[in-house]
């Protein structure tokens, strides 16, 4: 080659290496690792702070009321203060990831870790890694906004705050970037998955440093034999069940809160002071519950059988309770504690029914029980199955692991099609997955599909005049229009007035408005294209008309909807 | 298409004035009026860059059971037969999503806060991110209903100011009111204008379409301003030159803002301009 | 249990389409004595999975009745709405005056209105199509209530102009009333198709007795 083409073709790599927008995604997804990592550290030391702060407190009779106080704080500081009505963390992000290109308001980035600080500090039954993702994804949101980067760059960018989010909580990225992948954006792809690892690591990474390697639950050795695959069966069984239990406890105690009569700013302060009464008797429901899960990992949790059964109720409640009623805070860290108790439930009941039978330790099923609860509560298995991997460093329970996690999700998948995060959405039909029907369509708008050729007629005009008209045209569907007010009336089909056009008898007296179709269902610019095909296929009609104002503004066919539909599925699912 | 124009309608009298200015607008324009009727104090608009909250000021939902037919009854003697808004997707409960499919926006000077700042010189932090980040340009009421019989572009050179003025020709027009600009020179030379024109191409509208051209190059700002018509829609590029364009009204749009009580027509930097 | 044609029916699909889906798995239908076949409910469930409409079991439906009855042919018609002969008139006006005044079937308050309705529509263009044929209609529903729709025949004398097609003056004129467009189109086209026989003109240009008349539309209808 000479040297001018090597030169020209290095000059067309370089300049398409460029414009790659990949790569600005990739600069910055650091960054936004960091900086979640950073929102991650900072929750975790303000709840510890809390924690050592109330301490002393527990054993005074009014203890119950930090829960009350800490609650309406919370709500006060988030609904009042920063005016932000708060959804639940993670289905808000994964609403704005799929109608709004991850559009995240600021205020989000910080205005949950505060609250759920308050919430959970003070000893109501929640966990903290709802919000750090929030904080994450609205910290990944606002970044991609101050670069002015595309949609889909900032959709990448919210998945990498929470990637960070969750790599920093549990100091294990890899969990983080499958739960982005699995539970936040919902897709795979190559453009998405780099920038997300990186994200992932580095928060991962900033909190190690900040805190130490250390996890939140530290490395166990267990020996796994045939007996406890066996045995795993029947913690899919009990976590299935706690699972849906949970999910729809949750569900009743938010439309029984909504129901009160109590204002709104008192509610949160009555489901924190029931936790705080709970939370009297059995302190370990309260907080996000890190420390128990710690113990009952080692095998070191006290409490005997009976207890233990009382503590997942109680826990149970006092999730929903606190959650239900308006605190602030996720789902995450009330499953590990719930699923680690069953696990140690069902191990010690398998103890007491089989003594001869040898289980690995205690330990072993309460993470069984916890890859169990994830599973089943947020429906995703490999987020449960990385995630408990990585906090043991162990690899020997992988297959129980895999076994718990995949039936327990399944089995929940029947029984609750969608997960606890998800219901919501899915039940207002808000969920939509790229390359869906649904997501086409919705993207699709009625203004691109109009096709505004179309030649209007009078509404008075003689049958044998509008015949010399449509010569002139090579459509067969007019709209009609009244003479003075140019407003739209009707429609003429003019396959259906053959009969007429052919009888010249007709023509000098029939007019145009009494052969028009006047019951056609129109259709406004903004109108949903999912009900314009709903209404097409009810009255049988492969075209509308499209009326703004009174005024016809052009009609919309199911051939031209077919056309941008094929090449919208394919710029949406094609190259990466 | 038909043009939209979006109207938060609040149920009180200043509100009224308010919509009057809307319903004139519409009338003279033939664009279509599109109302919401606010049920919660707030609303998101998710624009292609930024999701703005709007935290309506309480006086907002006064009387939400008459303020319909209010709405109603004030757009039929205008001879307007406007569409209602329901929000269909919410961010969150008390969080209803509204469109930004637009073609002009309608807001008073503060939406966010108490009718008593509905003074001149205070254009609410609220309405200046919506300005900033929508593509429409933005209507801002006078305080009572004044109808404008010209249109008056404020013409500054920038990018903005191009954009501003071809918004005011197309309005001129549409509604064939006269077109005048107003320019303060600000130690530039006149000729300096003349060019920022030939390069956008628009010295040869501004030929046909503007009345009278106000060059001022000596005394204050504040105090040339009295040249402009009273009754003139004034339309201004909303973000001037300079570093800080992207986080303040330029400096001259302040100084309008504050001394000029006509109608305002804000043209944003991501306005799109959808030619005549 | 459905058959593979029940489903396509209910799905709007063809069944080659179900038969396709079930190859490739994609529709949980079982074997059962040789045919595919799916319970209902489990047909529901798979369709609400994937978003489809489960349509109407008995397609094709009949057309809505409105509660109006349909058109019943012209000798009715007629004969509801009367022959009348020897109209004597200057103008067209005045023709149409008079047809309203012997028009049956209409209380008296209602015949302002329509001979309002009439007149306007014969000002937009002339119902005279030819042959000395005028068939006069009011142009949108004059709010009357007609039991049935109903054609009066006016015959004329003399003849008058009435800015026909053919430039020709009319002889005949025939009113049609009706309750809905739909049975005013039902009712013109057939009465439409009539005219174009010749002996049927010539027959009512000959000003031919009711009874002739009538005997002759049955002979026409009854030819269909």
């Amino acid at each position: 080659m000479s040297r001018s083409t090597l030169l020209q073709n290095a000059q067309f790599k370089w300049a398409i290496f460029r414009s790659d927008d990949r790569l600005t995604v990739i600069a910055l997804a650091g960054f936004v690792g960091v900086c979640s990592g950073l929102a991650a550290v900072a929750l975790n030391r303000a709840l510890h702070f809390m924690g050592a702060a109330f301490h002393g407190f527990h054993h005074h009779w009014w203890a119950f009321l930090l829960p009350a106080g800490g609650a309406i704080l919370s709500a006060f500081f988030l609904n009042t203060l920063l005016k932000e009505r708060a959804g639940h963390g993670v289905p808000e992000v994964v609403y704005a990831v799929s109608r709004y290109g991850g559009l995240l308001r600021f205020r989000s980035s910080y205005s949950r870790l505060v609250s759920s600080c308050l919430t959970i500090g003070s000893g109501g039954s929640a966990g903290p890694e709802a919000p750090v993702v929030m904080s994450g994804a609205a910290l990944g949101s606002n970044i991609a906004k101050y670069f002015a980067l595309k949609e889909r760059q900032r959709i990448t960018l919210v998945g990498c705050g929470a990637a960070g989010a969750i790599g920093a909580i549990f100091n294990a990225p890899i969990a983080g970037m499958v739960f982005t992948l699995e539970v936040i954006l919902g897709e795979w792809r190559t453009h998405n998955i780099i920038p997300i690892a990186i994200a992932a690591v580095t928060g991962t990474e900033l909190s190690r440093l900040l805190q130490g390697n250390q996890i939140p639950f530290e490395h166990q050795q267990f020996s796994i034999s045939l007996i406890d695959i066996g045995a795993s069966f029947g913690v899919v069984i009990l976590a299935t069940v706690v699972s849906v239990s949970l999910g729809r406890l949750l569900k009743g105690m938010h439309t029984v809160a909504s129901k009160s009569r109590l204002p709104r700013w008192l509610r949160p302060g009555v489901g924190g002071a029931a936790v705080g009464i709970i939370g009297i008797y059995l302190p370990i429901v309260l907080g996000e519950g890190y420390l128990s899960i710690q113990d009952m990992i080692q095998g070191s949790f006290s409490p005997g059988l009976v207890l233990v059964v009382i503590a997942v109720l109680a826990k149970m409640l006092a999730t929903a309770l606190t959650l239900g009623w308006g605190g602030s805070g996720g789902i995450f860290a009330p499953s590990l504690m719930i699923g680690s108790l069953i696990g140690l439930v069902y191990y010690r009941f398998l103890d007491w029914l089989l003594p001869t039978i040898t289980l690995s330790s205690e330990g072993c099923f309460a993470l069984l029980g916890m890859a169990g609860l994830i599973s089943g509560m947020l429906q995703a298995p490999l987020t449960a199955i990385f995630l408990i991997v990585e906090i043991t460093g162990s690899y020997e329970v992988i297959l129980p692991l895999i076994i718990v996690s995949a039936l327990t999700s399944t089995f929940c998948y029947y029984i609750e099609p969608a997960s606890f995060y998800l219901r919501d959405l899915i039940e207002k039909g808000q969920y939509m997955l790229p390359g869906t029907d649904a997501r086409v369509l919705s993207d699709l708008t009625v203004r691109e599909l109009v096709e505004t050729d179309y030649m209007a007629v009078p509404n008075d005009m003689l049958l044998k005049d509008f015949i010399d008209a449509i010569k002139h045209s090579n459509r067969y569907l007019f709209p009609v229009e009244d003479r003075e007010t140019y407003r739209y009336v009707g429609m003429i089909f003019v396959d259906r007035i053959r009969p007429y056009l052919f009888d010249p008898h007709m023509h000098a007296v029939l007019m145009t408005e009494q052969v028009m179709e006047v019951a056609v269902p129109t259709v406004k610019a903004d109108d949903e294209l999912a009900d314009v095909l709903n209404i097409m296929e009810h009255n049988r009609l492969s075209s509308l008309p499209v009326v703004e104002n009174h005024r016809f503004v052009g009609m919309l066919s199911k051939s031209v909807l077919l056309d941008h539909y094929r090449k919208e599925l394919i710029v949406q699912t094609g190259a990466g | 298409m038909e043009e939209r124009l979006l109207h938060v309608f609040r149920n009180t009298p200043l509100g009224r004035e308010t919509l009057l200015q809307s319903l004139y607008f519409c009338n003279t324009l033939g664009a279509s009026l599109y109302i919401y009727v606010p049920k919660t104090t707030q609303f998101i608009m998710y624009f292609d860059h930024d999701a703005v909250q709007v935290d309506l000021d309480g006086s907002y939902l006064t009387a939400a059971d008459t303020a319909t037919e209010h709405a109603r009854q004030l757009a039929e003697t205008g001879g307007i037969n406007p569409t209602f808004l329901t929000p269909k997707n919410f961010t969150a409960s008390q969080l209803p999503d509204i469109s930004t499919n637009f073609n002009y926006m309608c807001c008073p000077r503060s939406i966010s806060d108490l009718s008593s700042k509905i003074g001149l010189g205070y254009i609410g932090p609220k309405v200046r991110r919506i300005v900033k980040s929508s593509t429409f340009p933005v209507l801002i009421t006078s305080p009572s209903f004044k109808e404008w019989k010209s249109i008056c572009v404020f013409y500054g050179g920038s990018n903005n100011a191009n954009k501003a003025l071809s918004w005011g020709i197309t309005l001129s027009i549409k509604t064939g009111f006269p077109l005048d600009m107003f320019t303060y020179t600000d130690g530039r030379s006149v000729d300096y204008f003349d060019e920022q024109l030939e390069a956008a191409k628009l010295a040869h509208k501004v030929k046909r379409h503007v009345r009278t051209w106000h060059k001022i190059s000596e005394g204050k700002f504040e105090e040339s301003l009295y040249t402009v018509d009273y009754e003139a829609l004034a339309v201004v590029g909303a973000y001037g030159h300079g570093l800080i364009k992207d986080f303040l009204f330029g400096s001259k749009m302040e100084t309008i803002q504050s001394w000029l009580p006509n109608n305002m027509l804000l043209v944003g930097p991501n306005c799109t301009y959808r030619g005549a | 249990m459905l058959t593979i044609e029940e489903v396509a029916t209910r799905l709007k699909v063809p069944v080659e389409t179900v038969d396709r889906w079930i190859r490739q798995g994609k529709i949980p239908m079982q074997r059962n004595r040789g045919r595919y076949t799916i319970r209902p409910a489990m047909l529901e469930r798979w369709a609400n999975d994937h978003k489809l409409e489960i349509g109407n079991p008995h397609p094709d439906p009949a057309e809505q009745s409105t509660g109006e009855q349909a058109f019943d042919g012209i000798l009715p018609a007629m004969q509801r709405g009367g022959i009348y002969y020897d109209i004597s008139c200057k103008d067209r006006e005045s023709v149409l005056r008079a047809a309203v005044e012997v028009i049956p079937g209409i209380p008296a308050s209602d015949k302002d209105r329509v001979l309002k309705s009439l007149i306007e529509r014969e000002e937009l263009a002339s119902t005279g199509i030819g042959n000395g044929i005028a068939l006069p209609h009011p142009r949108s529903n004059p709010g009357i209530s007609l039991a049935m729709p109903q054609i009066t025949t006016c015959f004329l004398n003399p003849d008058v102009d009435f800015q026909a097609v053919d430039a020709r003056p009319v002889s005949t004129v025939m009113v049609l009333l009706s309750n809905s467009t739909k049975q005013h189109l039902a009712m013109l086209s057939k009465l439409s198709y009539f005219l174009r026989d010749a002996s049927f003109r010539r027959c009512l240009q000959g000003k031919t007795d009711q009874a002739g008349i009538f005997n002759h539309i049955e002979a026409m209808e009854s030819e269909g």
